[in-house]
């Protein structure tokens, strides 16, 4: 079949050009119309629901909101877990469903489920909402706006009704989690002296301030002719006539709601404050929708914000647009890889001329490039793939390959045309192309398949490494794939086009190849010559290199060079806002000290809807570093961590973005030993949690033991003394509402300022919700008119609580974590396994489970060795087919320790340290290296069947005519990826910079190895008979 | 020599695949578990590489066990915004709060006028009473002497007085009846004022130059015996609050509360009748002498308040409030932090954070 391909293609040369020129304009047309992106989608199937529950505790927010959530949403079709976290004032709970599912969905069964739980909820909870759906890099941009003219309340109300409804609009965002500002309500104060002197219960202003702001429909008139709307105005909507309503109306006089409580303008209670340059602001991060373009969504919202700028520098508002911007590190990183893929695109043409000496040649060849990458472009986009960094690895990694096959194919017809041209009776050209394609036909179709299959194992990789990494892999196989074909039509009809007319061909070879043929002859002669020391010192080179290899350290990605950093600090729960501001403020200061810093911002707590939930003991930053290179980015970054490190009373972390969103996404699996503890009782989950840990600490090699989710946070107990409540003729629920009403504020209506709609609240100041006195000194006004004090009727006490709850599958859990060091995870579990059970006793109801990284993960390595394990029997039986002999197959092998050693030195020269990409790059020098041994090998067989008989003569003659081949692949490969490997430390160039070192290093041991021991090794162990 | 190469290059080949797989467990690890170190992204990697989670062992040092102390690097503590005041001693009368209610006058006034009433009534009947007395003495001395009175109006003039009398014994009830009602409704002091004619308290009561307060304590609270006065706030502010003064406990009211109630009276012109005022109750009568806490230093923790007090430059420790009086604005310590201590005022929840730093969790 194939040679009929190849005579197609060489008869219809014409068509078959004319079909590429068509592909690459399509290419282009189609390049030029994508998206791209910085990583493919590499979180989970999850759809979270956050439910806002707003002053209740933990332990509240579990019974009440979770609970009946997880119970609502058990069972759904696709779902992998379930689990949730209760923190006060917030639930959230998680369902992730298996990557087969449609998210979509997915979410449309969460969402009927939903409809069902909103009556579930307590009166003023809720309703639970799906966090809408967002793509894995999450964050589009990160603004800001400050203000010296403007309080927070007005900046916050600019954002939430002017700026908000604006950016939303943009096409491709999901959601802008807003931080920090003070949200403006209307609120009524209460002045509890007052409200003493008038004899005035609390519950007396709410309902009084709920018939002054209530808005009802009236209705209409209608008669024979007309119907008219009734529309009634003149309500209360400012504060001054907020004050003015009747609260109560004796026969002598009016009681005003403003004789009581004080009506103003206030800022609501806050989840979260915000801060950028350490002074108080708005900070706006603007989330990307599920498979947006974030180029393309930062473009929308930067055009969106220039409508805005004139107004607000009118106004006296600064806006920051640029605390974070991750365009920034996809516009970079394309200017680094445009670059790269022009200086490779230069090496590469270079080395053709001098190995070709003939510039058609060379064009010929290189036409394989933009080609083979089209191809694999279009169709990756026709599969709705986005084109990301991973995708611009997988291509940039096949670039130096693409052409090989072309190289080969070309080569070879260069040169039986050279040898026709010196015949004294020429062959018709298209017999000589022709055969000249057919001979290599076979190693071509078999190297370039045994190049995609190794490739294979990676697009079965599971987890994040997985999502990460297919499109990658596919990237490559579709390239490879693609110049396969390439070299099978396009090579063949594109020679006989240009290399057969305009001029003689020379007969001679190209003065590179003829000046290195006489030396590595020779030198290939003196190696054959003393095989034994040869033999050995590969071994012990070998050795040698492997032994380095667990040396290297290990890393899931290489540091990206982003040119921000993310902050999180975390101080113990309980702590303000207004004390996580001013450390971070502080901490801000510092910050900005370290010379390339460019911007730096805060926001502590969290956001409505936001991705983070965390309480107000936590905050993150946001620093964004000039314009600087890899090694510069590493020292700010240094800095950076010994400034946190010495910082007191915080646990901190700072990654990239990136880094950081793959962390989030990977977290709850990172520990490697993790006990879940499930049961009901909370205080004997503590309990049992305390000891098992106090057993782990206790086993050698335990490090970092963690109780994951603490009691800890203060809480003021308010326990009811019910007699008390009797005597005085009170309910619990009243004193509960009052509670509420005074310190969480009680909405009561809402007013409107243009279209702005602000809520009606009847709380108390602020001043006076400070103190566990003014809980104590709460006024509480009995049926019979007595002014007690909530501490006549409570016992109040200072306790610690719990932040946290965490439940899995719907059952409550307390998580005991910890690392390993020193010794084995295996027998590290046997032995907590074995002591919790000796030393910890579990009840019927309470009971340990143990997991972890290491258990999570290994399904998933086992699918890997499964597959990597088939997808090496394919190779072999590839290599046999082409090679047809046992031995040589067998012989060829030894190749990958060649190319191995090389790698791993490359490794050990550039960081020492082992990525996923590092192994990418392995997989991709095993296949190149294969593929250049088939070359040689296949060559040797073929010499054999055309008459030669196999000794060292043979060996050197098929060796010298491989020679510009295998170098030209090799160098072309090695030189494409050598722009990347010089400066992988940075941006766009940190996943590929590995890959591209290993398989520089490898394949210059693998190609010096190749050419000088393979030869001698086949020659004294290989085998070639004539069929 | 054929056979020999065979074995040869098997041993070889074997030599090489057994290198690969030797080599790396020199280093306790099997090629197998290096490939799947590379690969897997488990925490080693991020906390290794990645991750710069403080090492809590750090936190550990820094924390003196058992001594609630944290050290913190003196120049660190700048950066860190830690700011700490000189604690001076100070005087402190110790005050609880309570509410009070500016009494009505009404009902005084009424058990006033019935009291004017019983004594106007009770003159005229001791003037009958008296005028019948002689009457019948006349009589008596006329019949005795002359015989010109008949028995029967000597007897009639003696029912007369007998009639006056009791009256008078009756109306002498009503009036003390009155007073009674009066001391056991309001007390004696108050009571007296009502009853004597002319009280110059009573009449700064009326004349409004004086406002008299029911003042209510707290349930849990009672009134030292030597306070003579307390301080009142119409709008609930202790500032400049006036004084109000002692007048008498108060009897049993029209509220139904069961803790103490008093009479105080202030000469505060901006109190009207019916008004609930917050007043101050002094807890003794001779200051206390001590440190006062602000409200920013103090931290909640495990049930208590607390305050951190700098030992060192660069060590700080935690010492309770328990002990410490509620004030206004604060807490009054008299003993556990001396005057000259040098306190915390800004940054103690980051030194109890940094103190408890092992009970923060990793947020990997």
């Amino acid at each position: 079949m194939l040679s009929h391909i190849i005579a197609f293609s060489i008869r219809y040369r014409g068509v078959v050009t004319a079909l590429a020129i068509l592909l690459l304009a399509y290419g282009i047309y189609k390049l030029s119309n994508s998206s791209l992106d910085i990583f493919p989608e590499f979180a989970p199937k999850q759809v979270i629901i956050q439910t806002e529950a707003q002053g209740l505790t933990a332990e509240q927010v579990e019974v009440l909101v979770t609970q009946p959530i997880e119970n609502g949403l058990g069972g759904l079709v696709g779902t992998e877990s379930i689990r949730s976290q209760s923190i006060p004032g917030l639930s959230v709970v998680t369902l992730t469903f298996y990557d087969s599912t449609d998210i979509y969905l997915d979410r449309q069964l969460v969402s009927e489920r939903l409809l069902g739980l909103n009556n579930a909820m307590p009166a003023n909870i809720g309703p639970p909402l799906m966090v809408p759906l967002e793509s894995s890099s999450g964050t589009i941009m990160t603004l800001g706006l400050t203000s010296d003219s403007q309080d927070l309340m007005t900046l916050r109300a600019l954002v939430d009704w002017t700026l908000l409804p604006r950016l939303l609009s943009v096409e491709g965002v999901a959601d802008i989690n807003v931080f920090g500002g003070e949200e403006k309500q209307l609120q009524i104060q209460l002045d509890t002296d007052k409200l003493a002197r008038y004899d005035i219960a609390i519950d007396e202003v709410t309902e009084a301030a709920k018939l002054a702001t209530g808005i009802m429909a009236s209705g209409y008139i209608e008669n024979g002719n007309q119907r008219m709307m009734l529309n009634i105005s003149g309500q209360p909507m400012t504060a001054e006539q907020l004050a003015k309503v009747v609260l109560r109306h004796t026969a002598n006089e009016n009681i005003l709601l403003g004789d009581v409580a004080t009506v103003i303008a206030a800022p609501a209670p806050s989840i979260g404050g915000a801060a950028i340059g350490g002074k108080p602001g708005v900070v706006l991060m603007v989330i990307g929708q599920y498979k947006a373009n974030t180029l393309a969504v930062t473009h929308g919202i930067e055009d969106a914000l220039g409508e805005f700028k004139s107004a607000f520098a009118t106004d006296g508002v600064t806006l920051h647009d640029n605390l974070f911007r991750p365009a920034n590190y996809i516009e970079t990183s394309l200017t680094n890889i445009r670059e790269h893929l022009l200086l490779g695109g230069g090496l590469v043409m270079l080395v053709l001329v001098l190995f070709l000496f003939n510039l058609r040649t060379a064009l010929i060849s290189i036409t394989a490039i933009p080609l083979s990458l089209f191809t694999a472009v279009i169709v990756l986009l026709e599969m709705g793939v986005n084109l990301n960094i991973m995708v611009l690895g997988g291509l940039a990694i096949a670039l130096g390959e693409v052409i090989d096959d072309a190289i080969i194919d070309t080569e070879n017809i260069f040169r039986r045309l050279r040898e026709n041209a010196a015949l004294p009776a020429p062959k018709s050209t298209m017999d000589v192309v022709f055969k000249a394609s057919m001979e290599v036909r076979s190693s071509v179709v078999y190297a370039s398949f045994i190049v995609m299959l190794v490739f294979v194992p990676l697009l079965t990789l599971s987890g994040v490494a997985g999502r990460m990494f297919q499109p990658l892999g596919e990237a490559y196989i579709l390239a490879i794939f693609a110049s396969l074909v390439i070299a099978l039509t396009v090579t063949p009809a594109l020679c006989h086009i240009l290399l057969t007319r305009w001029g003689d061909l020379s007969d001679k070879e190209p003065p590179l190849v003829r000046m290195l043929n006489p030396i590595y002859g020779s030198v290939l002669r003196l190696v054959s010559r003393f095989p034994k020391i040869t033999f050995s010192s590969v071994i012990i080179f070998c050795c040698a290199g492997l032994a380095i290899l667990p040396l290297l350290g290990g890393s899931f990605l290489p540091e990206l060079r982003e040119g921000h950093y993310i902050i999180h600090t975390s101080s113990v729960p309980g702590t303000s806002i207004a004390e996580s501001l001013r450390i971070g403020g502080q901490l801000e200061k510092r910050v900005a000290k370290i010379e390339g810093v460019r911007s730096t911002s805060q926001w502590a707590g969290r956001a409505e809807r936001g991705a983070d939930t965390f309480g107000t003991h936590y905050s993150e930053y946001e620093i964004d570093l000039e314009p600087m290179d890899g090694p510069a980015q590493q020292a700010v970054l240094d800095e950076i961590r010994d400034v946190l490190e010495a910082f007191p009373g915080i646990n901190s972390e700072v990654n990239t973005f990136l880094t950081e969103r793959i962390d989030e996404t990977i977290s709850g699996y990172t520990a490697p030993v993790v006990v879940n503890v499930y049961g009901q009782n909370l205080a004997e989950l503590d309990r049992k949690a305390q000891q098992i840990a106090a057993v782990m600490r206790d086993i050698d090699g335990a490090e970092d033991v963690q109780l994951r989710a603490p009691a800890g946070e203060p809480q003021l107990e308010i326990r009811l003394k019910l007699d008390e409540l009797a005597l005085w003729g009170l309910k619990p629920i009243d004193v509960m509402q009052i509670l509420q009403t005074a310190f969480d504020g009680a909405v009561v209506g809402q007013v409107r300022e243009g279209n702005r709609v602000f809520d009606v609240v009847v709380v108390l100041p602020a001043a006076q919700r400070q103190k566990p006195a003014d809980v104590a000194d709460l006024p509480i006004h009995t049926a019979d008119g007595v002014m007690l004090r909530l501490q006549d009727v409570a016992t109040i006490k200072q306790v610690s609580g719990r932040y946290m709850i965490l439940h899995a599958g719907a059952q409550r859990l307390q998580t005991v974590t910890c690392n390993v060091a020193g010794r084995d995870l295996t027998s590290f579990f046997a032995e907590l396994k074995q002591r919790v059970h000796d030393e910890v006793e579990f009840s019927t109801d309470i009971y340990p489970e143990f997991t972890g990284a290491a258990v999570a993960q290994a399904q998933s390595r086992e699918d890997l060795i499964v597959h990597s394990a088939l997808a090496g029997v394919a190779v072999l039986i590839l290599l046999f087919i082409a090679l047809k002999s046992l031995r040589n197959t067998s012989l060829v092998l030894i190749n990958l320790p060649f190319s191995l050693v090389g790698g791993v030195i490359a490794v050990l020269f550039t960081n020492g340290v082992l990525s996923i990409g590092s192994m990418v790059g392995f997989v991709t020098l095993f296949g190149i290296t294969l593929r250049n041994s088939i070359m040689l090998v296949s060559h040797f067989q073929y010499l054999v069947e055309e008459g030669a008989e196999w000794n060292i003569d043979t060996a050197i003659r098929g060796a010298k005519e491989r020679l510009p081949s295998i170098l030209i692949t090799a160098l072309v490969t090695s030189l494409a990826m050598l722009p990347i490997a010089m400066n992988s430390d940075s941006p766009g160039r940190e996943v590929m910079g590995p890959m591209a070192s290993i398989i520089i290093g490898g394949l210059i041991s693998s190609t010096i190895l190749n050419l000088l021991v393979l030869p001698s090794v086949m020659l004294r162990y290989g085998k070639f008979e004539r069929r | 020599m054929k056979f020999r190469g065979k074995i040869s290059m098997w041993i070889r080949v074997l030599l090489m695949f057994s290198a690969i797989l030797i080599v790396p467990t020199v280093s306790n690890a099997t090629l197998f578990e290096q490939v799947k170190h590379w690969f897997e992204n488990d925490n080693e990697t991020l906390e290794n590489v990645q991750d710069d989670d403080d090492d809590s062992s750090d936190a550990a040092e820094k924390m003196m066990a058992g001594k609630m102390m944290v050290r913190i690097d003196h120049d660190m503590a700048d950066d860190a915004g830690i700011e700490a005041t000189v604690l001076v001693e100070t005087n402190f009368f110790p005050e609880s709060k309570a509410l009070a209610t500016v009494v009505n006058l009404r009902p005084l006034l009424a058990l006033r006028a019935q009291h004017h009433q019983a004594i106007a009534a009770l003159n005229v009947a001791n003037v009958t009473e008296r005028a019948a007395a002689a009457e019948l003495a006349r009589l008596k001395m006329l019949a005795k002497g002359a015989g010109s009175v008949a028995t029967k109006n000597v007897n009639y003039a003696q029912a007369e007085w007998q009639a006056a009398k009791a009256r008078l014994q009756g109306l002498n009830f009503d009036e003390q009846a009155v007073r009674d009602e009066a001391t056991q409704t309001w007390g004696e002091v108050v009571a007296s004022w009502i009853l004597t004619e002319n009280s110059k308290e009573w009449q700064r009561l009326l004349s409004r130059q004086d406002s008299l307060l029911l003042v209510t304590l707290p349930i849990d609270l009672t009134l030292a015996a030597d306070v003579s006065f307390i301080r009142v706030a119409l709008n609930g502010k202790r500032k400049n609050a006036p004084k109000a003064y002692f007048v008498s406990s108060a009897l049993p009211t029209d509220q139904m509360t069961q803790s103490e109630t008093y009479f105080f009276k202030t000469a505060s012109k901006k109190l009207r009748t019916g008004m609930r005022v917050d007043v101050w109750l002094p807890q003794g009568s001779k200051p206390l002498t001590g440190v006062f806490i602000p409200d920013q230093a103090i931290i909640w923790n495990e049930g208590q308040a607390w305050a951190y007090v700098k030992l060192e430059e660069d060590l700080y420790q935690r010492k309770s409030l328990l002990k410490g009086l509620p004030a206004s604005g604060g807490v009054f310590m008299t003993d556990g932090i001396d005057a000259g201590s040098t306190l915390v005022i800004r940054g103690g929840q980051m030194l109890l954070s940094e103190e408890f730093r092992w009970q923060i969790e990793d947020d990997d």
